[in-house]
This record gives C-alpha cells, structure tokens and sequence, in this order.
C-alpha cells in the first residue's frame, strides 16, 4: 500500500496521478458498499419471501380457474372474466371503499380534535402524559380482545340496553350486525393511530409561532387553519396511513360486529380462500391490493411519509 | 519555521471531491513534531475536511498521508492512534464523565485498576474529578469539552485534532478554554492541529498557522507573519481588518484614486505597476497629518460600535479602529470631512498578481 | 391567554370528544373484567352468579368436572398461548435484528437505496390478508412445508420488521454520528463501535422494535389464518371460539392478556422515559440547545432516507 501511496506523490507524471487517483477512496466506498448490502441482505430475503413473492403468485393464480373442485392452471382470463361480469364484485369494490373512506373521514377528524384537545387545552403537563398513555395504550392490547367485549356493550342484552332501560329508555339496536356498527367499531379501534401523531405534530410547533400569528390579529380559527393545521399534516397522515393499512386488510371486524351484512372484500378473499376458490381470491386480493396502494400513495400525495423519519 | 519543524505529519498532493464539487485541491501540508498549528479559513473552505482527512475519518481522493516517514493514507481512523476533540463534544450520552474518559483505554484492554490510575490524575487535571459520575447531560459546555479533550488525551494520541474546539463555547468560556488548550499543549509537548475560522483564535494558540480558501492554501506562516504580511488579497481580507486600496507604484509614489502617497520604507523590494496597498485598520489615524504621512481628506459615512472599540468608515472606502474614548473626545459627525493619514512604512503591498512583495 | 367564544366551545366540545373516546377505548376492558366472573353466559348484563370457575377451566382444560354447563364448547387455550408466546417472542427478536441491520445500511448512500425504502415497507403496507393468501399460494407452489416454524415465522417477521426499521431510521436519523467516529479515533474498530457505543445509545428503539415486534405478532390475524397450517395462534383459536359460542372463559383469558399488555408496555415506557433522561437530561431543563453549525461535517449532514 504504501508504495502504491508513495507513487501518487507530486512530481511522478501527471498521467500515473490520474490513473491512480483515488484508490483508497474507492476501496473505502467499496468497503462500505459491501457492509451496507450485506447489512440490507437478510432483510430484505425475508420481504422477498414473504412479501414479494406472494404478491407475484397472487397475481399468478388470478390467471387460474377452478373446475368444481379441481384446480386448473391455465393462464386465461376465464377468471377475471367471470369475477368481472359478477354484481357482487362491484359492491364489494363500492362497500370497501366507502367504508374504508368514512373511517378514515371519522378516525381523522375524531383524532384531530382529541389530539388538538390534548395539545392546547390540557395545561398541566403531567396530566397530558398521562392522557396520551390512556390514548394510546389500547393500541398495545390484542384488537381482537377488544371487538369480542362488542357484543356484551352493544348486544340486545349488554351493557348499553341494560343502562338504557334501567334510566326508562327504550332498547337499542343500533350498534350490532349492522353497518353502522361496523364502521363505529373500527373507528374506535382506528382512533389511536391518529391521536398520538396529531398530539406529536401539534406539540412539535413553537409556541412562537402560534403567539406571532394571533400578534398578527389571526383569530384562534384562523391560526388553527393557516398554521397548526398545515403544521399538523404531517401527523394526520402518519395516524391516517397506518390506520388505513390495518383497515384494508380486516376482515374480523366486519365478520364478528358486521355480521357479514356489509361484506368488505377483506372478508370475501378469505372466505372465497377458506372455501378452495383459490382464483377469485387471488383476483379479488389483486383489486384489493390497487385500491389499497391507490389510497395509500394518495395519503403520500398529501404529506410524504418520509419527512416525519 | 525552521527545517527540523518540519517532517512529523506530511500531506502530500492531498485532493477530495465529493461528486463533482472539489473540497480540496492538491494541498501540501507539513508539520513539525511538537508545533501548535491552526488551519483557519471561512466555513467551505475546507479546513474541516481536510483535519478529516488526518483523522483517517475521510478518504482522500488522491495524495498521501505520512507520519514519521510511514504512508498512513489508508489506514483507519482507529488504526492512526491520533486524539480529537469535537466542536459539538461527541460524548457519549450514555456513559458518566468517568467512563468518557475511559473509553479509550478500555478498548485497548487496560485493566479496571490500570485505567483507574491513569483516570483519576486525569479528572485531577481537568477539575472534573467531583464530578465523575456525572451524566454528561448534567455538565456545562466548558465541562464537556474539558471531558472530551481528557478523553482524547488519555490514551496518549500521537498528536491532537480540534475541530473548533470552542466553537460551541460562549466568550467567556472561550477565552478560558484557549488559555487551557495552550497550557495542555506546552505540558504534553503533544503535536496539536486545530482548526478554526475565528481567526483571533489562531493567532493566540498557533505557532504556525495555514490559512485556507476555496480547497486551496493561501498562505502558511508563523501568526505575526501572516497578519503583518497577508500574501493574497484573500489573507488580507480575512486575517486582521484591513483596509485594500488598489492602484499603481510608480518610482517611490503609490498612485491611487484616493490620491498619490510616497511608498515609504526606503530599501524595500516592492511589486512594480498595478498593486494594492494593504493598510491596518488599527494604523490608520484621524486628524492633522504630520510631516511625511499619508493623508487623504474624506467624509465620514458612517460609525460602528464594537466593545472598547469604534470602527468609522470614510467616503472612498477607508475604514478605521479607534478606541472608544478617543472616538467620543473627536466628536464624530457624519457627513463631515476630516484628515485621514497613516505612515507609510507600514503600508503592505501586493502585486496585482497576488504575489506579496514581502518575505518577513 | 384570554380564551374567545370559539375557543371555550371548543375546550367543552373537545373534552367531551376526548373523554367519550376513552370511555369507548376501555368500557371494553372494563366490561371484559367484569364478564370475566360470570359463571354461564356472557351476554346477559350485569353478571349473575359471579365465580373464578373461567380462570379455573382456562388453566384446567382438561378438567372435565368444571364444564358443567350444557352444550359448553371445550376450548383449549393453553396450546395455542405457548405457542403464540413462542412465535411472538422469536418474531420480536429476529425482526429486531433484520430492521436494525437494514437501517444501519440505510445510513449509507448505496445504489438503489430509494426503491429499496419502499421494499422495505412492502410486508407492513400490503394488506394482510393478501400476503397470508399470496404466502400460502406461494408456499403450495414451492412445497414449503406450512407451520408455525416456517411459514408462520416468515410472514410474522415481514409483517413487523417494517415498524422496527421505522423505529430504527427515525433513531438513527436523529443520532450524532460524531460519538462513532469519537469513538473510532479512541481505537476502536467497527464491531467495538458498534457494541459499545451505537447499541447502548439505540437501546429504547431496540427494546419498542421489541415490543412492535411482540405485540404485533401476538395479535395477529389478517395473515396467520391462511398460512399457519394445523397450528393454532391464539388469535385463531379466539376467532374460531367465537364462531361457535362466546364463553365467559373468553373473556377470563382477554382480561389477563390485556392486563399482561398493559403491564409490559407501561414497563417499557417507564424504562424509556428514565433512558431520555439519562442522555438528555431531566424533562425540566430544556437542555440542547445547538450552537450555531458553522460548518457541518459530512457525518452530521448524514444520511436521510
């Protein structure tokens, strides 16, 4: 090495300097290069595996048929064709989207206010850790402990009923194996995701600037909308994205407090895959996964993600 | 310097480019076992870079690096035995005072008693010794970099890098920190090589300092050197205040369009034809000229205070430092026109080439 | 600061929103306690003749004399909670390991670092149930064997090593990358760096790519119930009980899950927050206050994803 180093001394021609140059620069980069995939590797064999691959053999298998039982591999759109021409199809579309949509309208505007609450008009610092504990904390506990309590809070005989006739009101029957319930259920099971990245944003900006805009004779309306809420953006989208990645993909919620009455196409993959149909599963899972991606890089026009890194 | 000053730590032909942008430009760097060296320059200078570059911490994209005569230009930094004391201290958040210090000899396999030995003295020096098992985000700016420079001088470094090891200290503890760095570096009889753009700072601590622009060394001397006789424009403008005056030597008179001044300091060798004269802002005076000087009458534009001092710019571009108490007994007005003269063997003069008329 | 008719509206409007939303979060749990004692039936509000006897069959299955009522359903549960804690706890650990590699790698500019960011991603965005179908039609074509061992453990590890990695990035992001080189000019070598000092100062972001981790794969469903095989989660196991008939024995087993979580995360909030104040001092003293960078070392201009 160091002959080599000694070689790139001034004096030698100017050519043997270029041809040379850099040398130790380049292995240093190379080195850290190699350490950097090497590092990347393992990663990124396992989202190959379980994340890439899945995805190419969805896409695969939405080519098959089925033949009653018999599963056939072709490459036609004999599949597509028939879960393309089905009504069904559509409403599941439509009744995905729309749910999916109303939540996340719902947990947004539900986590701004608790979150700007939390932020603005809880004063005593203690007090606001603790609430931001309790808001965030069920999102650590099992999703699935908390949809089977639904049916004692909201069944004909729960919770709500018993409270409800004992003060003399009527029964209710709103909150169970309908939609209404269904989209009530996720959005209280949703909220979390956007408390904590609302309250973070919210905290993150100077009370300076706040202060400055009222100097400026902004009304506290105004100052929400022109500077926190802008401010704020990036915490909303944050809650908003996570809380629609878990959303695409649940299909308990609707099954358990739904009833099935407003299936999402969550639900209908895995029944379809539970029954064999392998096929219209993979090509439902195909739409499902546009829409998802449709929705989540739209979350991504709004704020890019990457900045709250 | 002298020649035995030389040949311990040799950069030879040292360049670095990030992409296409070009950092350093074949720099040549030679320093001395035991000398105190400051590379001073504004920030994108590239001084930073190229301490760096010594420090194993950047590669160089062409040249080589020696110590004692041994290439370590591919050596890593952990592999070059030198000391570094961060601007931003670079503790380590998660160990007490006691444990920063230690670091460096635990890695290297010391003993807990053996580590104890050399530690405790160490804490003795800096004064932290009460405070050893301090977070480090319970100390002062001043005590962290005391904490930092302890580190970087237990494992008795070859030589020390500061990169602007007051750079985040407020004055005061500015001031004492120099004085610190300057007793530690008389004490260790260590090589330190410190990098700053506060250039008051170099002048302090340096016995030789190099002075960096654009990737390029301007000009490298001893402090007095480089302030008394800046060898480009750029020194000029960034050592020292200066005032630059542009125009011609004609036999023994300096033409300029402020006016014709004798060039003064018989025996002199002076550039020939287009120049610029370079005046102390200090050496500048106001009122009646005495025989021989070099006087202009100009307007007063405009005063600024600093501290003990008043800076008073002139129409024509001529600024200078009088003390606070001599600017009030003048009664400064602006607008008014006084005389301006300074003596004109303490002019400075340099070609318009760049090159300096003056060796030392 | 003189609050306006909007502002106290909305100081009224909002506390009601905030405190109906954690009356919403944990009248479950409450409930879910409470039903936890009945004897019978779970869907008659309140509870009549309270016992223990659900925690008794929950931890004694296969003690027939305490199913007692008609048409009871015989769950065991205890199968799938080990294997559940099994899976959970090597899922947190290897997706651990796996996210905090990567972000260390994502500290360096490498060929195809801004595609690779979104691949890393892939196995969190993606829809559940998606990946459990396409991970099970994968595994059918390749004749990978389907358990909890195999497939169960892949899907689970690219499910929750994305939060790891966000976790990571946003650590690293804001980590001085000039304590490394301080340390690497005291001696020490890549791996010493790496273990004595990146480690300890990462360890709240190692121990919440845990508890992600951990708690993620305890919970999940939307991609174990195609991919899992003949093995039970006790997330399946759940859902299937509760397609046939829910049991106070149910709820015996939510209310000490729940109270297991909340123990652990309030542990490790504890934990996190005595970290913070261990680097950065106590919450009270708004310490670093940056001086101004006249120059930023290349370190310090750092990698950004």
């Amino acid at each position: 090495m160091s002959t080599l180093s000694r070689s790139l001394s001034p004096g030698v021609e100017t050519a043997t300097v270029a041809a040379g140059e850099g040398v130790n620069e380049r292995l240093a980069e190379r080195r850290r290069n190699r350490r950097a995939w090497m590092l990347l590797t393992p990663a990124l064999v396992v989202t190959a595996v379980a994340a890439i691959a899945p995805l190419l053999v969805i896409i695969w298998v939405s080519f098959w048929r089925t033949d009653g039982l018999q599963l056939v591999r072709t490459f036609d759109f004999a599949n597509w064709g028939r879960v393309l021409s089905d009504p069904t199809f559509y409403r599941l579309v439509w009744s995905t989207l729309r749910t999916v949509l109303i939540v996340l309208a719902l947990v947004g505007l539900l986590g701004l206010v608790a979150g700007y609450y939390l932020a603005r008009y809880v004063t005593s610092r203690k007090l606001q850790t603790l609430l931001l504990m309790l808001a965030i904390l069920p999102f650590w506990t099992s999703y699935l402990i908390r949809i089977i309590t639904w049916q004692p809070l909201f069944g004909n005989s729960g919770v709500i009923n018993f409270l409800a006739t004992s003060v003399g009101l009527p029964k209710m029957e709103m909150f169970l194996y309908n939609q209404r319930a269904m989209i009530f259920a996720m959005s209280s099971l949703y909220v979390v995701f956007v408390i904590g990245p609302v309250f973070w944003a919210l905290s993150r900006i100077e009370p300076d600037v706040i202060a400055a805009s009222r100097m400026l004779g902004a009304s506290a309306w105004t100052t929400f909308r022109t500077v926190e809420l802008p401010l704020a953006r990036g915490g909303l989208v944050v809650g908003l994205f996570f809380a629609a990645i878990f959303l695409f993909g649940d299909y308990a919620t609707g099954r358990l407090i739904g009833g099935g009455t407003n299936p999402m196409l969550s639900d209908a993959i895995s029944q379809y895959a539970g029954s064999g149909q392998w096929p219209v599963a993979a090509a439902l899972a195909v739409v499902l996964f546009l829409i998802a991606t449709l929705v989540l890089g739209l979350l991504m026009r709004v704020y890019d993600l990457r900045k709250e890194l | 310097m002298t020649a035995t000053a030389t040949g311990f730590l040799e950069l030879t032909g040292v360049s670095k480019r990030y992409n296409d942008t070009v950092v350093l430009k074949d720099l040549d760097i030679s320093i001395g076992q035991g000398e105190f060296i400051s590379l001073i320059g504004p920030s994108g200078s590239g001084k930073t870079t190229t301490l760096r570059i010594i420090a194993g911490l950047e590669m160089p994209t062409a040249g080589s690096i020696a110590v004692d005569g041994r290439d370590i230009t591919a050596l890593l930094p952990n592999e070059r035995g030198f000391g570094m004391v961060f601007q931003h201290f670079a503790l380590f958040p998660h160990l007490d005072v006691y444990q920063n210090v230690a670091y460096g000899l635990k890695v290297r396999g010391d003993s807990k008693p053996e580590i104890e030995r050399e530690v405790l003295p160490m804490l003795d020096r800096i004064g932290l010794r009460p405070l050893a098992n301090r977070k480090i985000s319970e100390l002062s700016g001043g005590q962290r970099q005391r904490v930092g420079i302890a580190r970087a001088l237990i494992v008795r470094p070859k030589l020390l890098l500061l990169d602007e090891p007051t750079g985040s200290l407020d004055t005061k503890l500015k001031l004492a920190m120099q004085t610190e760095l300057k007793a530690l570096h008389e004490e260790s009889g260590l090589t330190f090589i410190h990098v700053t753009h506060n250039q008051s700072e170099a002048l302090a601590l340096a016995n030789r300092v190099y002075v960096m622009n654009d990737g390029r060394i301007e000009q490298q001397g001893s402090p007095s050197q480089v302030y008394r006789y800046p060898a480009t424009r750029f020194v000029a403008d960034f050592v020292g205040r200066n005032n630059l005056i542009d125009g011609e030597i004609d036999g023994a008179v300096f033409r300029s369009p402020l006016g014709s001044f004798p060039v003064g300091g018989a025996g002199r060798a002076l550039p020939r034809g287009a120049c610029t004269a370079v005046i102390r802002a200090d050496s500048v005076q106001v009122g009646p000229a005495p025989e021989g000087a070099a006087a202009i009458q100009a307007p007063l534009d405009a005063l600024e205070y600093a501290g003990s001092m008043v800076t008073w710019f002139f129409g024509g571009g001529v600024m200078t430092d009088v003390s606070t108490d001599e600017s009030a007994g003048l009664e400064p007005k602006i607008g008014k026109t006084y005389t301006v003269w300074w003596d004109p063997n303490n002019v400075h003069y340099l070609s318009a080439d760049g090159t300096s008329s003056q060796g030392g | 600061m003189q609050l306006s008719s909007g502002q106290r509206a909305f100081r009224i409007i909002g506390g009601i929103a905030f405190a109906l939303i954690l009356i919403v979060l944990y009248a479950p749990f409450l409930i879910m306690g409470m039903l936890s004692f009945a004897e019978r039936t779970t869907a008659v509000f309140p509870p009549k003749d309270l016992s223990f006897i659900s925690y008794q069959k929950l931890f004694n299955p296969d003690d027939f004399s305490l199913f007692r009522i008609p048409g009871e359903p015989l769950v065991n549960y205890l199968g799938p909670i080990k294997l559940s804690l099994a899976l959970a706890l090597l899922t947190s650990v290897l997706a651990t390991a796996l996210a905090l590699m990567a972000a260390l790698a994502f500290r360096e500019r490498f060929k195809g670092r801004g595609v690779l960011f979104y691949v890393m991603l892939l196995g969190m965005v993606t829809p559940g149930i998606i990946l459990g179908l396409g991970f099970r039609l994968f595994a059918d074509q390749v004749a990978l064997p389907t358990g909890w061992m195999t497939t169960g453990l892949l899907t689970h590890i690219a499910w929750t090593m994305p939060f790891g990695f966000i976790v990571f990035l946003i650590f690293l992001n804001r980590f001085d990358r000039t304590i490394e080189e301080a340390a690497s000019m005291l001696g020490a070598n890549t791996w010493t760096v790496f273990r004595t000092v990146t480690l300890p100062v990462l360890a709240p972001a190692v121990l919440a790519s845990l508890l992600f981790g951990f708690t993620l794969s305890f919970d999940e469903i939307q991609r174990s119930s195609l991919v899992l095989g003949s093995d039970q989660t006790l997330p399946i196991a759940v859902i299937g009980a509760t397609t046939v008939r829910i049991t106070p024995v149910l709820y015996a087993l939510g209310s000490l899950i729940a109270l297991f979580s909340f123990v652990l995360v309030a542990t490790y909030l504890l934990f996190f927050e005595r970290e913070r104040q261990r680097f950065y001092g106590a919450p009270t003293e708004d310490a670093d206050s940056d001086a101004d960078d006249n120059e930023p070392t290349p370190a310090r201009r750092g990698a950004r994803a």
